[in-house]
């Protein structure tokens, strides 16, 4: 029969006979195999060691105080923006999904906001609680901290509740986003600790809504 | 939903990565189990199915990764967590497939002989091995820790 190109071809006699490795052979392929495996493992914490830094820039170099994203910059960027597919112009309005600047799972619940926002001073669209904050809130955090169970009594349901803090005292501190507590655990990544972590954008949203001095808007 | 709705969930919205995980993961299973099987039984049938998934499995890490990267890129902004440990273990995965799948096209016996059998069913192991820690850091991204 001839043997065509993956080899199977005519059966192979032996395989009905085919001895076990001997002890030399068995000896000789496990040190092979450990020789691999030390080596991969040397590459793995070589590899590591060399971009653990680069890995973890990001979320630990926000900046406090970066302006919040434009409306157009977002639409290009997320795929929750993604989602403003063309409307009438008389509508005058962009379809976002609940999280505007990050959607971790895009749901098909959605939301008409002006699609001019307040712009700041700068030319900025100003970071707003309840249309950018509290969606993420809602989205991200309230499993644990205002839904079914209020952890470390934090409720992030409300602003006012965001604002009164935990047992251990505020969570957020106007204006200061070095001292915000919450800030400082979701830059970290240490929260939330089950779930979906926060994307950049969202922590640039809440970061940048507690550097304007979290203002119930 | 009109069908320009769900083509911009399909090409925008939704991610890729987490559904063609799932081949890698599948199908490395699915080789080992095959190739202890073929051992086992000394069967050249199963042999061969393990050699045809093994390949397949090596196909599917490329399309895996290539989601993975875009998925990164479109939905983490480049940041996703444990990015680096996945693409070194992605590409050790890749190349242990891809090893095994042209090592057992070049030699056709190489479960058989007792000097290489044990190394082949560990490369078998291991990728299988590989796969679920990728999975398994996938879901640490998704679901937390």
């Amino acid at each position: 029969m001839k043997r065509s190109w993956w080899r199977t071809g005519p059966p192979l006699k032996h395989t009905q006979t085919v001895p076990g490795p001997t002890g030399g052979q068995l000896l000789r392929q496990l040190v092979l195999l450990a020789l691999i495996l030390s080596i991969w493992g040397g590459g793995l914490f070589v590899f590591l060691g060399a971009t653990t830094a680069s890995d973890t820039a990001p979320l630990a170099q926000v900046p406090p105080t970066a302006p919040p994203p434009p409306a157009t910059q977002v639409a290009t960027r997320t795929p929750a923006a993604t989602t403003h597919t063309p409307l009438p112009a008389s509508t005058a309005t962009v379809t976002v999904s609940a999280a505007p600047t990050a959607t971790f799972r895009p749901t098909t619940e959605t939301t008409s906001v002006p699609a001019t926002a307040v712009p700041s001073p700068a030319g900025d669209v100003a970071v707003s609680y309840q249309r950018d904050v509290q969606p993420i809130f809602d989205q991200i955090c309230v499993k644990c901290h205002g839904g079914e169970e209020v952890k470390e009594g934090l409720s992030l349901t409300t602003y006012a509740e965001v604002l009164a803090g935990s047992n251990n005292g505020p969570v957020i501190v106007p204006g200061d986003v070095d001292n915000s507590f919450l800030i400082d655990q979701i830059v970290k990544g240490e929260m939330p600790k089950r779930g979906p972590k926060l994307l950049p954008a969202q922590i640039r949203v809440i970061t940048d809504w507690v550097a304007a001095g979290a203002p119930d808007n | 939903m009109d069908i320009a709705q769900i083509i911009n969930a399909i090409v925008n919205l939704h991610p890729w990565h987490s559904t063609t995980v799932h081949f890698p993961i599948g199908l490395t299973g699915a080789a080992f189990l095959f190739i202890l099987l073929a051992r086992w039984r000394r069967n050249e049938s199963l042999e061969h199915a393990a050699f045809f998934v093994i390949a397949l499995a090596a196909l599917s890490t490329i399309v895996a990764a290539i989601t993975g990267i875009r998925d990164n890129l479109v939905r983490f902004e480049g940041t996703a967590p444990y990015v680096t440990v996945k693409i070194f273990l992605g590409i050790t995965l890749f190349l242990l497939t891809t090893s095994l799948a042209v090592t057992r096209w070049r030699k056709r016996e190489v479960l058989w002989s007792p000097a290489t059998t044990v190394l082949y069913l560990a490369g078998f192991a291991g990728s299988f091995l590989l796969a679920i820690t990728l999975g398994f850091l996938g879901g640490v991204i998704l679901y937390g820790i």
